[in-house]
C-alpha cells in the first residue's frame, strides 16, 4: 500500500524533483516532515518510514492488526486518537503509538470519517469506534477515553505524526507518580500580537493560581492522564479540555510539565480558511466553560481571597 | 572611481529629487507670502511660550525644512510632514478668516486673546482672589476663562476636535496673562472649559508623606467636589489631608476598608458630572489629571489610563495581565489589551456611575466588565506610569504575593458578570461544536 502511493506522487511530482527531495528528507528528523509545508514531501516520507518499518514487524499486513499481547493481558496504556478523514497520515500515527509502550492499545475514534481512514487505522492495529456522524472538536477523545482499558491515557491527533520516542515521556511521567502530564507547549510565541485562543490559554492559568504553567492546557496534544485522574476530572468533562484543565488544576492533581512539542508548527499546514476561524471560538468559549466550573464549583471569586475589604461600609 | 549601477541609479534620483524639491519651495514660498506676517510671529513667540504639542513646533519649522532637508527626502515623506490635517482639526473660528489663516497662526491668535483676557479679568477681579483658597481660584479662572471662550465664539467641546493639548494650550496663556498682573498667582492651574461639574476621589492609606502634593496637583483642576477616604491611617494623613484642602470633603474611618471600597463611597457621595479617580501612591501631574476629565467631558463615560506602553512583551508579563487582556477579549474590546478600570487614575461620567451602580466600584474589573457590557463609551484618555512608578509594599511583591491574588479574584468576578450577561450566547457556540470540527476537517 505504501508503496503504491510513493508511486503515484512521483509521476504526478517529476522524478527529479522527488529524488532531490527525498535525500534532504533522509537528512532531517521527524519534526521537520511536520515543518516543511507541502504535503507531498511528508506523505513521501510516510511511505518511506513505514516502508522501512514493514521489514520489522509485520504491522502492515491484515492478520497482524491485533497484537497478541493484547489479548492477555490489559493493556498499561491506552493511546486516543480521534480521526476525521485523516488518511494521509493516521497509519504512520498509528505505528508510532503502538510503539510507545509494550503493553499499548491504540483507540482510533472513527467520526464522520469519509475517505477510509477509519480502516487504515484498523489494518494499522488500532482499535476502532466508528461514528457515522462528526462528533465535535475533542469529543472523540471523551468517547475514546470511556472505552479505554490502560492505567495511562495518552491523547494525540490523528493529523500529526510524533514518534514514539516523542510520546514516551508522557507515559512515564504518568508512571512516575504525575496524574496529568502536558505537553509544554505554550502556543506560538514569535507572533506580535498574541492568538486569542493562547491568550485565553494563559488566562485560565492565572486564575487557577498557576501562572508557571503559562500557556501550558490540556486543550494542546499531546497529553497523558492516569486512570484516578481520568476518574477525579469526569470523563464528560474531556470533551472540553479547558474544563478538564481547570478541574484538574482546581482539585490539586499532579500536573506535570512534560516535554516540548511545538505542535502549533507541526499543525501549520493545515489550510487556513478565508474567514474567521470558527474554531478560535470554540476553543475560546471552552475557556468560558472553565470559568463557569470554576464559579459553579468554588464561590464567585474562584475561592480567592478578598482582603479583609468591608464591602458592607458602601450602603 | 568604480561606481556600481545601483549606485549611480540612487544617485541619480537623488539628484532629481533635490532639483524638484528647490522649484517646489520657490513655488510655495510665492504662494504663501501673503501669510508670512502670521509665520513670523509664531516663530517669535515660539521662543517665550513652551508650546505643550510636539507636532505644532514641527509645522512652525516647516518652511526651513522644505527648504534644506528635501533633498534628502522622498516625495512621501515631504507629504507627511506637512501637516494639512490640521485645519480642519483645529476650526477654531467660524466664518471667512478660518479659510485663509493656518491653524496654528489660529491658535497662536486666540492665545493672543486669551492671554488679554486673563489680564483683564486679573486686573478686574483680582484683588477679590486674596481670600479664596487655592481650589476656589482655580474654578473662578476657569469660569472665566469658559467665558473668554465663549465670547472668542468658540463653545468647547461640542464643534471642535481640539486636541487636550490644544485645549491645555489655551488654558495656559489664559492663566499666564491672569498670572501676569497677579505676581505669579494662579499660574499653574489647568484650565478645562466645560460647563459640567467636576469631582474626585482619593483614596488614602497612611498617605502622610504624599497627600498634600498629590491634594496640590488636585488643586490645579476646577474641581467642584472633592471626597478623600482616609481609612485605616495611624499617621497624619487625616490631618494633612484636612489642612492642605479644607474645602475637601473628607471621610474618615478607624479601620482599612480593603482595596478600592474607598472609590464606591466617594463615587456615592459625590454628585458631580464626571468623577476622577486616583490615589497617593505617586504625584500625578495636574495636566495629566486633567486629561480623564477632559474626556469624560467630550463625550465618554469611562475614561481609562493607558497603560499599554509600559508593559512587557507578551511572555514577559504576569498573570494580572493575561486576566485583564483576557477580559478584554471576552467583552469584545480586545483594543483595549490591558487596560481597565483597575488602573488608577481613570475617570467616570456620572451616567456611568448610574448604570454600574456605585456600589460596582469596588470590584474594579466587574465595574469596568459592566461599563462595557452595558454599551458604554469606554475609551482610553491619557498615559500615566503606574508600572514602575508603583510603590512596592510588602503585600504585592512576588510571585502570588496575596494583592495579586485578589485582582485575579476581581477577574473571576467580573467574568461571572459576563457569563451572567451573555450565558445563551456562550452556551450557543458549544452547539456548534460538532458542525466545526467537520468543516475543518473536510
Amino acid at each position: 500500500m505504501p508503496r503504491l502511493k510513493r508511486g503515484k506522487r512521483s509521476s504526478r511530482n517529476g522524478q527529479t524533483k522527488l529524488r532531490r527531495k527525498q535525500r534532504a528528507a533522509q537528512q532531517r528528523r521527524v519534526k521537520r516532515a511536520g515543518r516543511s509545508r507541502s504535503s507531498t514531501s511528508s506523505v513521501r516520507y510516510a511511505a518511506k518510514k513505514s516502508s522501512k518499518r514493514s521489514l520489522l514487524s509485520t504491522a502492515g499486513t491484515y492478520d497482524s492488526s491485533h497484537n497478541r499481547k493484547d489479548h492477555h493481558r490489559v493493556p498499561v496504556v491506552s493511546v486516543i486518537i480521534p480521526v476525521l478523514n485523516e488518511r494521509k497520515t493516521i497509519e504512520r500515527v498509528v505505528h508510532e503509538a503502538r510503539r510507545t509502550h509494550p503493553y499499548t492499545e491504540v483507540i482510533v475514534v472513527s467520526n464522520g470519517t469519509t475517505d477510509g481512514s477509519d480502516r487504515l487505522a484498523e489494518r494499522a492495529g488500532a482499535k476502532v469506534l466508528r461514528y457515522k456522524q462528526a462528533l465535535g472538536h475533542d469529543v472523540g477523545r471523551k468517547v475514546g477515553a470511556e472505552m479505554a482499558r490502560g492505567s495511562v491515557l495518552l491523547f494525540i491527533d490523528g493529523d500529526m505524526v510524533l514518534a514514539a520516542k516523542q510520546l514516551r515521556p508522557f507515559v512515564q511521567a504518568i508512571q512516575n507518580g504525575a496524574d496529568v502530564a502536558l505537553n509544554q507547549y505554550s502556543g506560538p510565541q514569535q507572533q506580535r500580537d498574541v492568538h486569542p485562543v493562547v491568550l485565553a490559554k494563559y488566562a485560565l492559568n492565572a486564575l487557577l493560581q498557576h501562572s508557571e504553567l503559562r500557556g501550558m492546557s490540556m486543550t494542546a496534544v499531546p497529553h497523558a492522564l492516569s486512570r484516578s485522574a481520568l476518574y477525579t476530572i469526569g470523563v464528560e468533562h474531556l470533551a472540553t479540555p479547558p474544563v478538564a484543565h481547570a478541574i484538574a488544576l482546581q482539585k490539586g492533581l499532579k500536573v506535570k510539565a512534560c516535554t516540548y512539542i511545538p505542535v502549533g508548527k507541526l499543525n501549520m499546514r493545515r489550510a487556513r480558511s478565508t474567514a474567521a476561524d470558527p474554531l478560535k471560538l470554540v476553543v475560546n468559549n471552552d475557556h468560558m466553560q472553565a470559568v463557569r466550573w470554576l464559579l459553579e464549583n468554588t464561590d464567585h471569586r474562584g475561592g480567592l481571597t478578598d482582603l479583609n475589604r468591608q464591602r458592607q461600609q458602601v450602603r | 572611481m568604480q561606481v556600481s549601477g545601483s549606485e549611480r541609479r540612487f544617485r541619480r534620483r537623488v539628484r532629481l529629487s533635490r532639483k524638484r524639491g528647490r522649484r517646489e519651495a520657490v513655488q510655495r514660498r510665492k504662494s504663501q507670502s501673503t501669510l508670512s506676517r502670521p509665520h513670523k510671529q509664531a516663530s517669535e513667540s515660539r521662543h517665550t511660550r513652551h508650546s505643550s504639542r510636539p507636532n505644532r513646533k514641527e509645522h512652525l519649522t516647516s518652511r526651513r525644512v522644505q527648504r534644506t532637508g528635501v533633498s534628502r527626502q522622498s516625495g512621501s515623506k515631504r507629504k507627511a510632514m506637512k501637516p494639512v490635517h490640521k485645519v480642519d482639526e483645529l476650526q477654531l473660528y467660524r466664518g471667512g478668516s478660518s479659510q485663509s489663516r493656518s491653524a496654528s497662526s489660529q491658535l497662536l491668535y486666540s492665545k493672543r486673546f486669551l492671554r488679554a483676557a486673563g489680564n483683564r479679568d486679573a486686573t478686574q477681579w483680582g484683588l477679590a482672589d486674596r481670600v479664596l483658597s487655592s481650589l476656589q481660584l482655580t474654578r473662578q479662572m476657569n469660569q472665566r476663562f469658559s467665558q473668554a471662550l465663549q465670547l472668542e465664539g468658540v463653545a468647547f467641546p461640542a464643534d471642535v476636535h481640539a486636541s487636550y493639548a490644544d485645549v491645555i494650550a489655551l488654558g495656559r496663556s489664559y492663566a499666564e496673562g491672569y498670572a501676569d498682573v497677579r505676581n505669579g498667582i494662579g499660574a499653574d492651574v489647568v484650565l478645562l472649559p466645560t460647563t459640567m461639574r467636576l469631582g474626585a476621589v482619593l483614596c488614602a492609606y497612611n498617605e502622610q508623606d504624599s497627600i498634600a502634593t498629590t491634594l496640590k496637583q488636585l488643586a490645579r483642576l476646577p474641581l467642584d467636589e472633592i471626597v478623600i477616604v482616609v481609612n485605616g491611617s495611624v499617621d497624619r494623613t487625616f490631618e494633612l489631608a484636612r489642612k492642605s484642602l479644607p474645602e475637601a470633603i473628607v471621610v474618615h474611618f478607624d479601620k482599612p476598608l480593603g482595596h478600592d471600597v474607598g472609590r464606591a463611597i466617594g463615587a456615592k457621595l459625590l454628585q458631580v458630572d464626571a468623577v476622577l479617580f486616583t490615589d497617593c501612591d505617586f504625584t500625578i501631574e495636574g495636566e495629566q489629571l486633567g486629561a480623564y476629565l477632559w474626556s469624560i467631558a467630550s463625550g465618554v463615560d469611562v475614561a481609562l489610563n493607558d497603560i499599554r506602553p509600559f508593559m512587557d512583551k507578551f511572555e514577559q508579563q504576569d498573570g494580572i495581565s493575561y486576566c485583564k487582556q483576557w477580559l478584554n477579549q471576552e467583552l469584545g474590546r480586545s483594543d483595549l489589551a490591558m487596560n481597565s478600570l483597575t488602573a488608577i487614575p481613570h475617570a467616570l461620567s456620572s451616567k456611568a456611575i448610574h448604570t454600574i451602580g456605585y456600589e460596582a466600584l469596588y470590584v474594579p474589573p466587574r465595574a469596568h466588565a459592566l461599563a462595557v457590557l452595558h454599551g458604554l463609551h469606554v475609551q482610553t484618555a491619557c498615559t500615566v506610569d503606574v508600572i514602575t512608578q508603583n510603590r512596592l509594599r510588602t503585600t504585592n511583591i512576588g510571585l502570588g504575593n496575596p494583592v495579586a491574588q485578589l485582582i485575579i479574584g476581581d477577574h473571576m468576578e467580573a467574568l461571572e458578570a459576563v457569563w451572567n450577561w451573555k450565558r445563551e450566547e456562550l452556551n450557543a457556540v458549544q452547539s456548534v461544536r460538532a458542525d466545526i470540527a467537520w468543516r475543518r476537517n473536510t
